[in-house]
């Protein structure tokens, strides 16, 4: 039974994995799908459950639900596999490729570590996880101690370097990346950036005590990662990116600020006239609802005048041009600076300008080639 | 990407994030968060990287991102 169940869960995973990662190379555009059995989706959801399962089985009715001991002895398998795939995807993100062919062996490591690290788990004395040190493991194999320890901290430090490398191969490929695939990685890049402030964050949050908003924090924004790197393969609004960075900073600084001025008006008046007061509260939500749309105006000027040098620059020429078009009557200057402007906010590669003359109904063409 | 195969992969994250959490909130040792937190915590991570990675998959079969992240998004504990 016992052999029955090596080949379970763990040795399941690791078929998943170097199928997924390494084994469609062939492009033939299906990836792992056709070789993959759907049966393993099941596997991969029971693996998901052993975290909840052991604890349950274990600790809240022992002895009640059956495995529970092997489950917890296999369970860390999954976030060992979690992490393979993370340092993975990093290394692969966005073109489904790494940087370059080189990188290629540093992804067959990682994928063979994870073999070695799955492998090495059934034959470990104890469970991983130290909640369940109790558990003693029916395949111990203690005579291949040495060899099996040497193994699995080796490939356990390759697995975790595998992140930390992935990471750094996005940065060499951003530096390279031009066009579409820099686009792409802004993505990534944007999310990356946020879960390092909120990292940040957390160190800050952890010595104040409140870890429970840790948790929520960091909980959104790993679940935020994916859903940028799903955007940069997919390629979605990639030239949108700049506006929407754009607009979350001016509203984030805006929630800032309205917040602060509701707080500080509610806190003076109420001292003024009355912890209680409702004229208080409503002089708070007046003010706050006046300030809105200038404060909003100002700080998304600012930021754009910050951030987004071109938008910036680009809303400058357009009212300077809109100013002198009341005073120009001629219509050769009036087409040429139209040519300009268009030319130096939107940057074509080639733009062009028809008029047709009341009178004669043929087109007369103005061309520049930027 | 076969559509019965993400649709498999995609019950089977649902059934398996909600699974871990009604044994997460049976256990109850060292959990005193609320459920919203757990939802996001342990279930709302594994969800975001299976739907990201099922679209991805499917939009762009030959792109093995998708395919890993639908594997880390199974097997996150």
């Amino acid at each position: 039974l016992n052999g029955l169940r090596l080949v379970g869960t763990p040795l399941g995973f690791a078929l998943w994995f170097l199928v997924a990662a390494l084994g469609s190379n062939s492009g033939d555009g299906q990836g792992p799908s056709r070789s993959t059995p759907a049966s393993l989706a099941a596997a991969q959801a029971a693996n998901g459950v052993a975290g909840g399962y052991a604890p349950y089985g274990l600790q809240a009715r022992p002895g009640a639900p059956p495995a529970a001991a092997w489950v917890a002895m296999h369970y860390p398998a999954t976030a060992l596999v979690a992490f393979a795939c993370l340092g993975l995807i990093l290394l692969l993100v966005p073109t489904g490729s790494p940087p370059s062919p080189r990188w290629r062996w540093w992804a067959w490591l990682m994928a063979g570590a994870l073999a070695v690290l799955l492998l090495a788990m059934p034959f470990a004395p104890r469970p991983p996880d130290w909640r369940y040190r109790g558990v003693d493991n029916p395949l111990d194999l203690r005579p291949f101690d040495g060899a099996l320890l040497l193994a699995n901290r080796a490939a356990l430090a390759v697995t975790v370097l595998g992140v930390l490398v992935g990471a750094a191969s996005l940065v060499v490929r951003f530096r390279r990346a031009r066009g579409t695939e820099r686009q792409q990685l802004r993505w990534v890049v944007l999310a990356a950036a946020l879960t390092g402030v909120v990292m940040l964050a957390s160190v800050v949050l952890v010595v104040v005590g409140n870890e429970v908003l840790v948790g929520w924090v960091g909980g959104a924004c790993v679940a935020l990662l994916p859903l940028a790197i799903g955007a940069a393969v997919l390629r979605y609004r990639l030239f949108d990116l700049d506006r929407i960075i754009s607009r979350t900073l001016a509203y984030g600084l805006l929630t800032i600020l309205l917040g602060g001025t509701y707080a500080g008006v509610a806190l003076g008046l109420g001292q003024l006239l009355g912890q209680d007061s409702s004229l208080a509260v409503a002089g708070a939500t007046l003010a706050v609802a006046a300030l809105f749309q200038p404060a909003r105006r100002r700080i998304q000027a600012a930021v754009d005048r910050r951030f987004n040098r071109r938008r910036y620059d680009a809303a400058r020429t357009i009212a300077a041009f809109s100013a002198r078009l009341r005073d120009e009557i001629d219509l050769d200057t009036l087409t040429a600076e139209l040519l300009t402007v268009v030319d130096q906010t939107m940057q074509p590669t080639r733009v062009s300008l028809w008029l047709r003359p009341p009178a004669q109904h043929s087109a007369q063409r103005s061309t520049v080639d930027a | 990407m076969n559509p019965r195969l993400g649709l498999a992969l995609a019950l089977a994250a649902l059934a398996g994030g909600l699974v871990n959490l009604a044994l997460l909130l049976r256990t109850g040792h060292g959990r005193p968060e609320p459920l919203a937190y757990l939802l996001l915590v342990i279930a709302g991570v594994s969800w975001s990287f299976v739907g990201a990675g099922l679209v991805a998959w499917s939009r762009r079969p030959a792109n093995r991102t998708g395919a890993l992240m639908v594997a880390v998004g199974l097997a996150f504990p």
